[in-house]
C-alpha cells in the first residue's frame, strides 16, 4: 500500500530540495572568498589532489574554508533543530535553543574561566559545562511533583538568564582591558575562529543529538499539538520533555562552546520551515536542520566577503537578511505557524 | 505659572553657560593662572603630562593610568571609557580634564568643566596634541622640545630606510583579526619605519579582517598589540605556517607605549623600524 | 474490556467536584454521562482517561488503571476532548497516524499494518476522502471524524467522547452518532460519552448515567433513566417521553415563556 499522499509528497521534495541547495551553497562558499580560486583547483583540492594547483590554493580550501564552512553547517543545523524542539515541546512559537539561559550560562562559564586567569583552552569546556548546568538547574527549578510546567520553565529560564547575564556584566566591570575583550568576544559570533579542532568537538555531537532528536518526531506532533492529546495518545510527556532538553543542552552548548552565541537561527529557522515545509517532524527536523546550515553557510560567506577583506559580524547579516525574508512569509502564510493563544 | 514661560529664562542660562564654557576652552593658553589641578582619563595624556613635569598637578587619573609609577597614588575616577564616577570628579575639583573625545565629553562640559580632548589620530595629529597640550597647561617650551626631539628622531628613522624595499607587514590588534588602516597611529608607524601595511587601503580604521586575506598578502613581519594575541596562537592558526612571517619567526610584540600618543611613540617607531628592516639598523 | 469504578472521588484543591462514585460500564455498549453544567461530568472522564489522579478505584480488566503507564492506557481507551483544536498544517493521514502511537515502539515508523488500520478506521468514520487535506482546513464536522478517527486508529477497547456533537449542525450529529452505534454493534467496542443533548442521548445510548453535583442521581437503561420525572429532578424542567420504535424521544416543555403556537424542540445550551 503507498502511503505517498500528494501533501506528503511535497515535504519530501522540500527536503530534497533543501538538500540540494546546502550542497550548492557549501560548494560555492568554498569557492568564493578573497582570494578567486578556479571552480576545478577547488574541486581538486577537495579531491586531496592538491599537488597540481597552488600550495596556497590548497591550504585555503582545506584548513581555511572547509573547517569554517562545515562549522557553519553544524553550528546552523543544531540550533535550528534544537530550537525546533524546544518550540514543540514547550508549545510556544517564542521558544528558542536558549530560553533555558543555556547562552548566558555558557557566556558564565567562559567569563570566569577568563577572569581567574585559567588556561585559555579551558574557556570552552568551562562554557559548554556551565552551559549544560544552568539548563539542568532551570529544568529542576520548574519542576514539581506534578511535572513541569512550561509556563514556570520558560520564566525560570528568563530569569536565570538575567540573572547570569548580570554576573557577567560585573565581571567584565572587574575584568581589566584584555580579559573585558575576551569575555566581549565571547558575546559574540566567533566563527571565524573555525578549524579542524573545533570542527571535531562540534560535528559529532551536533550530528548525533540531532539523530537521536529525530527519533522523538512523533512525540513532537502530539505534544505540539496539545498535552492532553500527547498523554491521551499514551506520550510520557515530562520524561520526553526532560529527554529533548538534554539533547538541546548538549547540542546548543556543543554550538556555543565553538561558535559563541548567534541567534535568530534558532528561532526563525523553525517558523520558516514550519510555514513551507509544514509541521510533521518526520519532515520538520531534518528540514530545519538542513535549513539552519544552509542559512548559516550563506550567511558567513556573505559575512566574510560583502566588504572583502574586511569581515562582517555574521549576526549583522543573519538579522539584515533573515528578518526581511521571515516577516515577507509571516505576511504571506498568516497564521501558518499554526501557535494559537487563547482557549 | 504657564511651564511655556519657565522656558526663555532657563534657555538663556543655559545659553550663557555654554558660551562661556566654548569661549574658554577655545582660549585655554590665554588664562593668567595655568590649571594646577588636572584630572587625566587618557594613559598617553598622563605619559606626557608627567613627562612635561606636571606629575605634581594631577589629582585624579583613569584606572589604565596607575601603569605609570609617577601617578600610581592618585584618586582614581574610572576606567577612562564612559564609566566615570563624577561625584568623585566634583570632589577633585579639577580645573582640567583631560578625555578621549564623544567619551565622557557631553557629561563633563555639561557641568562646566575646561576639557582638552584627545582624539583618534595618525603620527602629524600625535604631535599636535602634544603640542596642544603643553599649551592648554603653560608648558609651551617644553612641549615644542618634545617635539622637536620627536621630529628628528622620526627623521633618523626615515632617512635610513628611505630607498628600502618596503616588505609587506600584518598588525593584529585585538581578536577577532582586527587590524588597523590608514588614520590610525599603527600604520602611520609602520608607513614610517619603511614597511607597507597590509590593509592600508581598508575603508575602515580598525578592518576586521579574512584569514585567507593575510595568508595571501604573504606578510613578511607580523605586529601584535601587547597581550591581546599572543605568537603562540598566531602560529597555530589553519594556513598560517606558510607565512612568511610565521615561517621565518618575525613576530613582534609591541609595547603598550608603542600606540600610545606620547612622545614615547617615536620608541615605537624604533623598534618598527628595527623589526622591519634588521639590515640597516 | 471491563470499566468500573468502586468509590472514585475527586477534588480540585479543597474543592471535591466527585464524591464517591461506584459505576460499571457495560461494555460492548453505549454509556451517556448526563447531568447540569458543573455536575462533574468532564471531570470524570478526564478521571477515567487517568489524566486527573481520582481517590478510589478504578478497574480496568480487573487491573487498577493508576499504576498503568499512559502507553498501556492509550492502548485501552481513546479519548476526545471537548475543545481538541489543531492549527498547524498537518495532512489528516498525518493526524490519523498519530493515533498509532501507543501501538508502536519507540522511533519506529508507522508501517502497512499502521497504514491499514487507518484506512479502515477512515472509512468507517467516511473520511477516506479527507486523507490528504490539511486538518486545519476542515469544517468542524469534518474535524470531529477526524477526531474520533484518530482515537479509534488506537483500537481501544473503550472509546470516551466528551460531547462529540457539541457546535455540529443536526446532520453531522446524527451522521457521527449513527457511525458510532454501528462500530460499537459491530465491533464490540465500549463507547463512554458525556452530553447534554438528551434527545441524542435517548436515541443512541445503551445506558445512562446522570450526575448531579458530583453523586449519581439516577443510572440504568436509557428508557429507565430518561424520564419526566428524573429531567424534572436534575433539570428543573417539564418534559415529555414517547417511545418510537425502540428508542426514547424526549419532548421537552418549558416553565419560562415561549412562542405560543407549539412547543420548542431540543433548547440546547
Amino acid at each position: 500500500m503507498d502511503a505517498l499522499t500528494a501533501i506528503t509528497r511535497t515535504r519530501k521534495k522540500g527536503i530534497i530540495i533543501l538538500a540540494l541547495s546546502l550542497a550548492g551553497a557549501a560548494l560555492a562558499a568554498l569557492n568564493i572568498g578573497w582570494v578567486s580560486i578556479p571552480f576545478m583547483d577547488t574541486v581538486r583540492a577537495l579531491a586531496g589532489l592538491d599537488r597540481a594547483i597552488a600550495p596556497e590554493t590548497g591550504i585555503i580550501i582545506t584548513d581555511v574554508r572547509l573547517p569554517r564552512i562545515l562549522l557553519d553547517m553544524a553550528v546552523g543545523a543544531g540550533l535550528a533543530v534544537s530550537g525546533c524542539a524546544m518550540q514543540a515541546i514547550f508549545r510556544n512559537p517564542m521558544a528558542s535553543p536558549f530560553v533555558t539561559g543555556i547562552s548566558s550560562g555558557g557566556a558564565f562559564g567562559a567569563a570566569l574561566v577568563i577572569i581567574l586567569g585559567l588556561p585559555a583552552a579551558l574557556t570552552g569546556p568551562s562554557a559548554f559545562a556551565f552551559a549544560l548546568a544552568t539548563a539542568f538547574f532551570v529544568y529542576g527549578l520548574a519542576r514539581s511533583d506534578r511535572g513541569v510546567p512550561v509556563e514556570t520553565l520558560l520564566l525560570a529560564g528568563i530569569a536565570v538568564s538575567f540573572f547570569f547575564s548580570a554576573m557577567v556584566a560585573f565581571m567584565q566591570y572587574m575584568a581589566d582591558e584584555k580579559q573585558l575583550r575576551e569575555i566581549i568576544l565571547w558575546t559574540m559570533g566567533r566563527l571565524w575562529e573555525a578549524d579542524w579542532p573545533r570542527v571535531a568537538l562540534a560535528l559529532p555531537v551536533v550530528a548525533g543529538g540531532s539523530v537521536i532528536l529525530m527519533f522523538f518526531s512523533r512525540e513532537l506532533n502530539l505534544m505540539i499539538i496539545s498535552e492532553r492529546a500527547a498523554l491521551g495518545m499514551g506520550v510520557e510527556t515530562g520524561k520526553v520533555r526532560a529527554a529533548v532538553l538534554v539533547l538541546v543542552s548538549l547540542i546548543t552548548g556543543a554550538a556555543v562552546s565553538v561558535s559563541g552565541v548567534i541567534g535568530f537561527v534558532g528561532l526563525i529557522v523553525p517558523h520558516v520551515m514550519r510555514m513551507t515545509i509544514g509541521p510533521e517532524h518526520r519532515y520538520l527536523l531534518p528540514a530545519s536542520a538542513l535549513g539552519g546550515a544552509l542559512f548559516l553557510v550563506i550567511a558567513d560567506t556573505l559575512a566574510r566577503t560583502v566588504m572583502s577583506p574586511v569581515e562582517l559580524p555574521v549576526g549583522i547579516i543573519t538579522s539584515l537578511c533573515g528578518v526581511p525574508f521571515f516577516l515577507f512569509l509571516l505576511k504571506n502564510k498568516k497564521g501558518m505557524t499554526g501557535f494559537s493563544y487563547g482557549t | 505659572m504657564k511651564a511655556r514661560a519657565v522656558i526663555p529664562p532657563v534657555l538663556a542660562v543655559l545659553l550663557a553657560a555654554v558660551s562661556i564654557c566654548c569661549s574658554e576652552k577655545k582660549e585655554p593658553g590665554s588664562r593668567a593662572q595655568y590649571p594646577q589641578r588636572i584630572i587625566s582619563l587618557e594613559t598617553s595624556a598622563t605619559e606626557t603630562l608627567c613627562m612635561l613635569g606636571l606629575a605634581d598637578r594631577i589629582v585624579g587619573i583613569s584606572s589604565y593610568s596607575a601603569v605609570i609609577d609617577a601617578v600610581k597614588d592618585r584618586t582614581v575616577v574610572g576606567k577612562g571609557f564612559g564609566d566615570i564616577n563624577v561625584e568623585t570628579i566634583v570632589s577633585l575639583k579639577p580645573d582640567l580634564i583631560i578625555c578621549w573625545k564623544g567619551q565622557d565629553e557631553k557629561v563633563l562640559s555639561q557641568r562646566g568643566y575646561r576639557l582638552f580632548l584627545f582624539e583618534s589620530a595618525g603620527f602629524d595629529r600625535v604631535i599636535s596634541m602634544i603640542a596642544g597640550l603643553g599649551e592648554a597647561t603653560g608648558k609651551k617650551d617644553e612641549a615644542l622640545a618634545l617635539v622637536r626631539d620627536m621630529e628628528r628622531r622620526k627623521k633618523a628613522v626615515t632617512d635610513r630606510v628611505a630607498g628600502a624595499p618596503r616588505p609587506p607587514v600584518y598588525f593584529e590588534d585585538r581578536k577577532p583579526l582586527t587590524s588597523r588602516a590608514k588614520g590610525t597611529l599603527a600604520h602611520d608607524l609602520i608607513g614610517l619605519a619603511g614597511g607597507a601595511n597590509i590593509l592600508g587601503d581598508s575603508p575602515v580604521a580598525y578592518p576586521r579582517v579574512n584569514s585567507e586575506y593575510v595568508i595571501t598578502a604573504r606578510p613578511e613581519i607580523i605586529i601584535l598589540q601587547n597581550e591581546a594575541v599572543s605568537p603562540e596562537e598566531i602560529v597555530k592558526r589553519p594556513g598560517w605556517q606558510n607565512i612568511p612571517a610565521v615561517k621565518n619567526g618575525r613576530i613582534h610584540v609591541h609595547e603598550r607605549w608603542h600606540s600610545n600618543y606620547s612622545p614615547r611613540c617615536i620608541e615605537g617607531l624604533e623598534s618598527y623600524a628595527r623589526w622591519i628592516h634588521p639590515e640597516l639598523f | 474490556m471491563e470499566l468500573k469504578t468502586r468509590g472514585l472521588a475527586f477534588s480540585y484543591g479543597a474543592k471535591e467536584i466527585l464524591h464517591g462514585l461506584d459505576l460499571d460500564f457495560r461494555p460492548g455498549k453505549i454509556s451517556g454521562i448526563i447531568g447540569p453544567n458543573g455536575s462533574g461530568k468532564t471531570t470524570l472522564l478526564h478521571c477515567l482517561n487517568g489524566l486527573l489522579r481520582a481517590r478510589g478505584e478504578i478497574i480496568l480488566n480487573g487491573e487498577p488503571l493508576l499504576s498503568m503507564s499512559r502507553r498501556q492506557i492509550a492502548r485501552a481507551m481513546g479519548l476526545v476532548s471537548q475543545k481538541e483544536e489543531i492549527h498547524f498544517p498537518f495532512s489528516v493521514l498525518e493526524v490519523l497516524l498519530m493515533g498509532r502511537y501507543p501501538r508502536l515502539a519507540f522511533s519506529q515508523g508507522p508501517g502497512r499494518d499502521d497504514y491499514t488500520c487507518v484506512y479502515e478506521v477512515a472509512s468507517l468514520m467516511g473520511i477516506n476522502h479527507l486523507l490528504d487535506r490539511r486538518v486545519d482546513e476542515l469544517s468542524g464536522g469534518e474535524f470531529q471524524k477526524v477526531m474520533i478517527s484518530r482515537a479509534l486508529a488506537q483500537e481501544p477497547s473503550i472509546l470516551l467522547l466528551d460531547e462529540p456533537t457539541l457546535h455540529l449542525d443536526l446532520k453531522h450529529q446524527l451522521e457521527i452518532l449513527g457511525r458510532i452505534r454501528s462500530i460499537t454493534d459491530v465491533t464490540g467496542l465500549t463507547v463512554i460519552m458525556v452530553s447534554h443533548d438528551l434527545v441524542l442521548a435517548g436515541r443512541y445510548c445503551d445506558d445512562v448515567i446522570v450526575l448531579k453535583a458530583g453523586n449519581v442521581h439516577v443510572s440504568g437503561p436509557a428508557d429507565d433513566v430518561l424520564s419526566p420525572s428524573m429531567i424534572r429532578d436534575v433539570y428543573g424542567i417539564d418534559a415529555q417521553v414517547s417511545h418510537h420504535s425502540g428508542t426514547s424521544t424526549l419532548i421537552i416543555g418549558s416553565n419560562g415563556p415561549e412562542k405560543k403556537t407549539n412547543c420548542k424542540e431540543n433548547p440546547r445550551s
